[in-house]
């Protein structure tokens, strides 16, 4: 008995460390705006933190949007979060992210929106990412 | 939109169609386009040089004899005897010929209408000779004033410059000189309601028929090659908020994190640029204000004088609010207001297309000298933006 519930226990924190690498839900497989605002910027895989930018950039969640930017584009926070206001049916298609340098995070993928019947596609790019106070921020486009 | 397209492109091809077969003249100006010359006019009906004029052709790729004459309503034996040409069939491309003058019992009798003249060009620079605007002259042979109004619409009315805007755009126009911009470009700012083909770009191309404002080819002239640029700042669904939003601008031509207006500015260089915002900024008239102020504020910042563009459509909702917020910032600013929604207010369905409570009707002919021209909202469009461009032009580079 003891052994079972030894075992139970260590799945159980097995499970809550495996949780907090992978808590960051693929954009593609999420729409936008279901996400909801993480609490902090979360230090780890700058991939993920570009992905899970570029997904509240696409929602229109501010809060989160403020809190993955990094402090040379604070000024810029407004204007990040309402890149798709607007447009309906804001959507990231085939997002993949990886980390190509010390600062670099390079997405394939695009997102799409409609204005009305009009379809606008805004390719993913190559986005600067920097450590601040430990965690990894998203700092706009790069080459 | 994608209906739109389609019949964009059939509309156009049916008016390269008619123009070509309108009387049998062969465009001026298409020869220009193969050969990548300086715009011309082309008119429906052949150029008839006045007496005693002659007129000097360079002949153009597709051209011949016949074809030349014709445009001009002579003879190929009085071309041919006038360049002393013994085969008619070898002309050269690029060859000049001498299009000698009418006799006078072959003029046509003067009317009370109008009837378009040719002037000449000059023919000491190196670039080709080329037809000029055709110049309309009344029945004692002296060229009408300029018309004041479009559809009754005062042109004082729709381009607002009182005395202080015109300060402060030389001003601004002369910051942009100290940085390098180039006076003789101007770019565009906006959404699908200025795409390409319908605003300006056939003044670039040809053909076209300015009829009675022939007095603003020397705009078209001066801005050569600004008006079928459409530009990094002119994007379907765009909005006043998105215009210096990096993630708008177009990856393959700009830099990272460079907004649409700075790579437009970096690209083209202008000394002017006109903004056309405000039909897809709904139900957010605080946003759209403080966006299109980030706007102007850019581009004075970069030594652009912007030029704030009204409207047709009421696609915001009720009252007129977008224009009114554009009114506003323009005279808040001290920049020049080209208040389109005037004159849209004297076309039918307020210039839109019948289906479409946010596009301009289209006319693809742009030829001034049809009444039509002033029934639908792209062709008042664009005359009454070359009338800004001349107004500020003659601002800005007043003659010596």
């Amino acid at each position: 008995m003891k052994k079972i519930i030894l075992l139970t226990i260590v799945t159980f924190i097995l499970a809550a460390c495996a949780g907090s690498t992978t808590s960051m839900p693929s954009a593609s497989s999420n729409p936008p705006g279901n996400n909801p605002p993480s609490n902090s910027a979360g230090a780890g895989d700058p991939a993920k933190i570009v992905e899970k930018y570029i997904t509240a950039k696409v929602a229109g969640d501010a809060k989160t949007v403020k809190q993955l930017l990094c402090s040379a584009m604070e000024a810029q926070a407004d204007q990040e979060a309402t890149t798709f206001l607007g447009t309906s049916e804001p959507k990231i298609e085939s997002m993949a992210c990886v980390k190509t340098a010390d600062d670099k995070v390079k997405c394939d993928g695009k997102i799409s929106a409609l204005y009305g019947q009009e379809k606008n596609e805004f390719p993913l790019v190559t986005y600067k990412v920097v450590q601040e106070d430990g965690e990894w921020k998203y700092c706009g486009e790069t080459k | 939109m994608r209906r739109i397209l389609a019949a964009s492109i059939i509309g156009i091809v049916i008016s390269a169609m008619a123009a070509g077969c309108q009387n049998g003249n062969v465009s001026a100006s298409s020869s220009a386009i193969a050969d990548n010359q300086p715009t011309m006019v082309s008119s429906p009906l052949p150029i008839a040089p006045a007496s005693g004029m002659v007129i000097i052709h360079t002949v153009q790729r597709g051209e011949n004899l016949y074809r030349i004459a014709r445009l001009y309503g002579t003879s190929v034996e009085a071309i041919t005897k006038a360049n002393h040409i013994a085969d008619p069939k070898m002309i050269q491309v690029g060859q000049k010929l001498i299009i000698p003058p009418i006799q006078a019992t072959t003029e046509p009798e003067p009317t009370d209408i109008p009837t378009p003249t040719p002037t000449l060009t000059p023919t000491s620079t190196s670039l080709p000779v080329t037809l000029a605007p055709i110049v309309y002259t009344t029945t004692n042979g002296t060229p009408p004033p300029p018309p004041d109004n479009v559809n009754s619409v005062k042109v004082d009315t729709f381009v607002v410059m009182p005395p202080v805007v015109q300060e402060n755009m030389r001003k601004i126009f002369a910051s942009g000189q100290v940085l390098g911009r180039n006076a003789r470009a101007f770019s565009k700012v906006g959404d699908s309601t200025i795409e390409n083909p319908h605003f300006l770009a056939r003044f670039d191309s040809g053909p076209y028929n300015l009829a009675n404002y022939a007095y603003l080819q020397p705009v078209i002239d001066y801005f050569h090659g600004s008006f079928s640029r459409q530009g990094m700042a002119v994007r379907r669904g765009l909005h006043s908020w998105s215009v210096l939003n990096p993630a708008w601008a177009d990856k393959d031509n700009c830099e990272p994190n460079e907004s649409p207006l700075a790579c437009e500015f970096r690209l083209n260089n202008p000394s002017l640029v006109l903004i056309r915002l405000g039909s897809n900024d709904v139900g957010a008239p605080e946003l759209f204000k403080q966006s299109v102020q980030n706007v102007i504020s850019y581009s004075i910042e970069n030594g652009v004088v912007p030029i704030i563009g009204t409207k047709a459509d009421r696609h915001e909702g009720p009252g007129n609010i977008n224009n009114n917020i554009l009114r506003e910032l323009a005279a808040s600013n001290n920049v020049p207001l080209w208040d389109f929604d005037l004159v849209a207010d004297t076309l039918p369905n307020h210039g839109l297309a019948s289906d479409d409570d946010t596009h301009m009707s289209l006319f693809y002919a742009h030829d001034y000298s049809l009444p039509e021209a002033f029934t639908k909202g792209h062709a008042v469009h664009n005359l009454t933006a070359l009338i800004v461009l001349d107004r500020i032009r003659k601002v800005l580079t007043p003659p010596n």
